[in-house]
């Protein structure tokens, strides 16, 4: 047992490995100590670890995985080395905290929501509201990005006030209503201006058509201005404790 | 991969995607997941370029620079924000209801392996990146 090993989460002992490809194609599997288990598959020493082709691959691993248990995810990118030793190093000294974040997320299964602003239908309804962003418009109209430079940066910061002005009371409706049909919810923070909200939640099986129906209506009322993005059942990523 | 996923993805006007894109999971990178640093190595050689490619400052000369190109091709002769061919894209079948999904197909074209970085310079999906693949060690 030379070869290091990549590591995708911690689950309980019962549990088996997805048959899915992991990642650098190799198989998951489960190394059980005890009432817990680590998912991993073998990793031949490599200069590169990290690559996008990694990350989905790890997170396919974990999203299947999460189907059908519990399971805490471990940072994208974590190694045990090959002299390791998964029970004494990773599992047992933390076993009972372990479980008992492993039983709290039993059931329960994440889910992404992502809104952003329509930028069109943003930019439409900014131009009609604001008369000087209209004039800014016509002025950098058919001028390269060095002739207009002042009134173009005036403009986009005109768009980005008004966007951030908006943001909030939407961010805020979304949020209420999605409250109610979640056991957690936990608010990302943003990376965009054209993004309005991005919120991981857990949701119980048996209320998941009741979430998706929410998404759905407030997608449905809000769609003159913003555009949502559903992900998942999904690893819970959003809801692994702090140790 | 999951059928599940696919099944359930009867929406008219949220992108449901069956399974998540490159970009869905970039957050991944940034700061999720459990660490253990004790007993545990890791490596992360390349990450950083993943990540250093997302990230944005929104009050900045290029974010405002870029939404001014944006206000500047606007077609304003369409009004309204609903059936924009734009944004459909090629999911323009059903359009009559005014459905816009796939409107942010752009994001998971954004970060997308393969694809070279100027081509993902310009469309939005940005993800922050608050603390860069220093992983391992510290979490917040």
């Amino acid at each position: 047992m030379e070869t290091d090993l990549y590591l995708y989460g911690i689950v309980l002992a019962d549990c088996e490995a997805p048959s899915v490809e992991g990642v650098h194609g190799h198989a998951p599997r489960v190394v059980g100590s005890g009432s817990l288990a680590a998912l991993v598959s073998d990793l031949e020493p490599v200069d590169a670890l990290g690559d996008p082709d990694d990350l989905v691959a790890h997170t396919q691993v974990l999203d299947a995985l999460a189907e059908a248990h519990p399971v805490l995810p471990m940072a994208f990118g974590t190694v045990l080395p090959g002299d390791g030793d998964i029970a004494a190093d990773l599992l047992s000294p933390r076993e009972q905290e372990f479980v008992t974040a492993l039983e709290r997320l039993r059931g329960l299964q994440q889910y992404t929501v992502r809104v952003r602003f329509d930028r069109d239908a943003a930019l439409r309804e900014i131009l009609e509201q604001n008369p000087e962003a209209m004039r800014l418009r016509e002025q950098i109209a058919g001028t390269s990005e060095d002739q207009t430079r002042p009134q173009r940066i005036r403009l986009g910061e005109l768009v980005v006030q008004t966007l951030e002005a908006w943001r909030p009371p939407e961010s805020e409706s979304i949020l209420g209503r999605l409250q109610p049909t979640v056991s957690e919810l936990a608010v990302r923070s943003i990376g965009s201006a054209e993004d309005v909200v991005e919120a991981a939640v857990l949701v119980r099986p048996d209320a998941a058509d009741g979430f998706e129906a929410e998404v759905e209506r407030i997608a449905e009322e809000r769609h003159e201005r913003l555009r949502f993005r559903l992900v998942g059942p999904q690893a819970p990523y959003d809801f692994v404790p702090q140790m | 991969m999951s059928t599940n996923t696919m099944e359930r993805s009867r929406g008219g006007y949220v992108d449901r995607p069956s399974s998540s894109s490159l970009a869905d999971v970039v957050e991944i990178i940034l700061d999720k997941g459990l660490v253990i640093d004790a007993y545990v190595r890791v490596s992360l050689v390349g990450i950083e370029i993943l990540t250093i490619d997302a990230r944005i400052v929104i009050a900045s000369v290029d974010t405002y620079l870029r939404f001014a190109e944006a206000t500047n091709r606007l077609d304003l002769s369409q009004q309204g924000g609903r059936d924009l061919p734009e944004l459909m894209g090629g999911m323009a079948q059903d359009g009559a209801q005014g459905k816009t999904k796939g409107a942010v197909e752009g994001l998971k074209d954004a970060v997308t392996p393969g694809s070279d970085e100027s081509s993902q310079k310009q469309e939005q999906p940005r993800r922050r990146t608050k603390q860069h693949a220093q992983q391992g060690s510290n979490s917040e």
